[in-house]
């Protein structure tokens, strides 16, 4: 049970980490946000993603291991990055705003930003 | 002295990229097909041979299998034992016959072995095809597969370096812009996104077949000694025979030993060579189960008195080799990375048509100008190698729940006519391609779809197996067999769907960029996707 519960977080943490780094990308921003502006993204906001979207893929090897020790935790990892990459390119394409609350709690409120 | 070279890096990098995909993706493809069904040849095993549908095994006296062994192969020079497992849950009694191996399955409940099963089956056909294309003949699928291997390795460096824009498009997939522009996405997502597994897969799969590939790394450590190589390597044993009879010990015992020497580590494997001699010797091997790595540990035993002989386990240059293999071979207990491993192999397939899709319909205006035939050439074996496999690979199950049990055929058993099928097929599917040209990709997938539709009623029709009925016997792999061949044609059916329409959408002709020049291309592209 605590094997399975370690995989789906691990799974999580690599889409999640990919999620963030798309959304620092303009046009997924948009597709995601639902914001047209034609302005950059904060260079703030950029570099939270980066660090908050490596630091989930990272963390997505800890659980992997954590889930099936470090021999083939490290092989579930490679792939469980794979899988996480494909769904958020799919979810991307056919789906953007199912990642909106995860925008959501990552970005701050636009009042607070600085302009 | 070095001249400044006039060809620049990345358009060099795409000519290499683009004839080495178009030459070898054909069979590139076939490897990837046949290795993402070898992750699950012994499922596939399940759903061939009914009669290996056997529940969880029982405790198995190996005892009484060297009984069966030597009333089968009383006068074999060696026989051998692979105990059941999960998912092979029949003991597999193995010994050299007059035309080759002989591989008989014995239900461990009653110990009586079961009729020959008539088919090579997954395990058989699809793994073997995988790395050999089952082209024998001094050793060529092996080493063209190794090609494939090399090739598919110059493919993933080649394709990183060619790609215009590796972070910006890293998540692209626009399916909706021009057939060129989202192949090419695609093709780029699946390449960039499974890269670990798709460079891990052909590097680990070159390793496996070193001393064949690399002959040189051996032939200078071992100055050419093959046995000293085995022995070092393998762990190979080997001792005379005294040609004097004598009884075998118990092999239980010798299991037994074998496992308490190795910490509990259980035993998967036991070979008699020399059977009822004084100087038989056991060969007891260690479960691949449950670690990554593909261990040889061996322990060799007298077969009269039952002492330990000899003890292998592999030094450190042959451990490193024998994880990397594990890492391909999957032969582990872990079902999760089975499915992600299968996934990947899949995703393979998407990187490999897409690439072609892109070659082909970055060209077909052009060389439809030009008069030049090498579009046509392409798209026929294309289609052929793509869906053409895919549909041979459902003729060769349909042939195996269809043939009668004693099928003989112009001289050919059973499993032999099976594998028949399956290229006859392939073959048809490649003169269909050449007919009906363009047409062929809808009429296939099509046809796929029919096929995956029927074939998975036609194992409960004549086995009685329906999925609910085999869950609850225990064999719910031939369930998943049944259902993954369900979505097999329901994918195909929306392939084939979409495909036709694709046809219509595209009578107004508008020119389309060529690949040669990659950067031009994709310029053009670029240009059009802004624009409109």
């Amino acid at each position: 049970m605590a094997e399975a519960a370690f995989v789906v977080l691990a799974f999580v943490a690599s889409y999640a980490g990919f999620a963030l780094l798309a959304l620092r990308q303009k046009p997924h921003h948009a597709a995601v946000s639902g914001e047209r502006s034609r302005a950059a993204l904060p260079a703030s906001l950029l570099t939270r993603n980066l660090v908050l979207g490596c630091g989930l893929l990272a963390s997505s090897l800890g659980t992997s291991m954590l889930a099936q020790g470090p021999s083939f935790g490290s092989i579930l990892w490679v792939l469980l990055l794979a899988a996480g990459a494909q769904g958020v390119l799919f979810t991307l394409t056919y789906r953007p705003r199912w990642l909106r609350p995860l925008w959501r709690a990552v970005h701050p409120r636009r009042s607070s930003l600085p302009s | 002295m070095s001249t400044p070279s006039p060809v620049p890096l990345r358009h060099s990098m795409a000519l290499m990229h683009t004839w080495a995909g178009v030459v070898l993706g054909s069979v590139l493809f076939a490897v990837f097909w046949m290795g993402s069904l070898a992750v699950f040849d012994r499922e596939i095993d399940r759903w061939m041979m009914p009669a290996t549908r056997l529940g969880p095994a029982p405790a198995v006296s190996l005892d009484a299998a060297a009984r069966i062994a030597a009333e089968l192969a009383p006068a074999a020079p060696q026989w051998s034992v692979a105990l059941p497992t999960d998912r092979t849950p029949t003991l597999q009694i193995r010994y050299p016959g007059p035309d080759g191996s002989v591989l008989r399955h014995v239900d461990p409940a009653t110990s009586a072995p079961l009729d020959p099963p008539g088919t090579l089956g997954g395990s058989g056909f699809i793994f073997p095809f995988h790395f050999s294309l089952h082209l024998d003949w001094l050793d060529l699928g092996i080493w063209l597969v190794g090609l494939c291997g090399m090739a598919m390795l110059v493919l993933v460096v080649t394709g990183v370096v060619i790609h215009l824009r590796l972070f910006r498009d890293f998540f692209m997939f626009r399916p909706s812009k021009a057939l060129t522009r989202s192949t090419l996405d695609l093709h780029t997502a699946m390449g960039v996104l499974a890269m670990p597994f798709h460079f891990i897969m052909p590097l680990s799969g070159l390793i496996i077949f070193f001393s064949l590939f690399f002959p040189g790394t051996w032939h200078a450590a071992f100055e050419n000694d093959r046995g000293a190589f085995n022995r070092e390597v393998f762990g190979n044993y080997q001792r005379p025979k005294l040609d004097s009879p004598g009884t075998l010990a118990s092999l239980d015992g010798m299991v037994a030993e074998a496992e308490r020497r190795w910490s509990g580590r259980q035993a998967s494997f036991v070979r008699v060579v020399n059977p009822g001699d004084a100087a038989s010797v056991v060969e007891v091997r260690r479960s691949p189960k449950d670690d990554v790595s593909m261990n040889r540990d061996a322990i060799f035993f007298d077969g009269v008195s039952g002492a330990v002989l000899a003890r292998f386990e592999s030094k450190p240059v042959g451990a490193v080799q024998r994880y990397i293999a594990g890492i391909h071979f999957v032969q582990f207990d872990n079902w999760l990375l089975r499915w992600l491993y299968f996934a990947g192999g899949l995703s393979g397939c998407v990187m490999i048509v897409t690439g072609f899709l892109f070659w082909l319909e970055g060209r077909r205006a052009e060389h439809e100008r030009q008069g030049l035939r090498g579009v046509r050439l392409v798209e026929v074996l294309t289609i052929g190698s793509v869906t053409g496999i895919i549909l041979s690979t459902l003729a060769f199950f349909v042939a195996n729940r269809c043939l009668p049990a004693q099928a003989v055929w112009l001289g050919l058993e059973r499993a032999e006519l099976e594998m028949l099928v399956f290229y006859a097929v392939w073959l048809l599917t490649f003169a269909h391609a050449a007919w009906r040209a363009r047409a062929a990709w809808a009429e296939q997938s099509a046809m796929i779809a029919a096929v995956a539709l029927v074939t998975a009623p036609l194992n409960w029709v004549t086995t009685g197996d329906h999925p609910l009925r085999a869950i609850e016997r225990g064999a719910s792999v031939v369930a998943g067999m049944d259902m993954l061949l369900w979505c097999l044609a329901g994918v195909a059916f929306l392939a084939a769907r979409r495909l036709s329409r694709v046809k219509v959408a595209r009578r107004v002709h508008e020119p389309l960029p060529r690949e040669r020049n990659l950067d031009e291309a994709a310029a053009a592209v670029e240009s059009k996707v802004a624009h409109g």
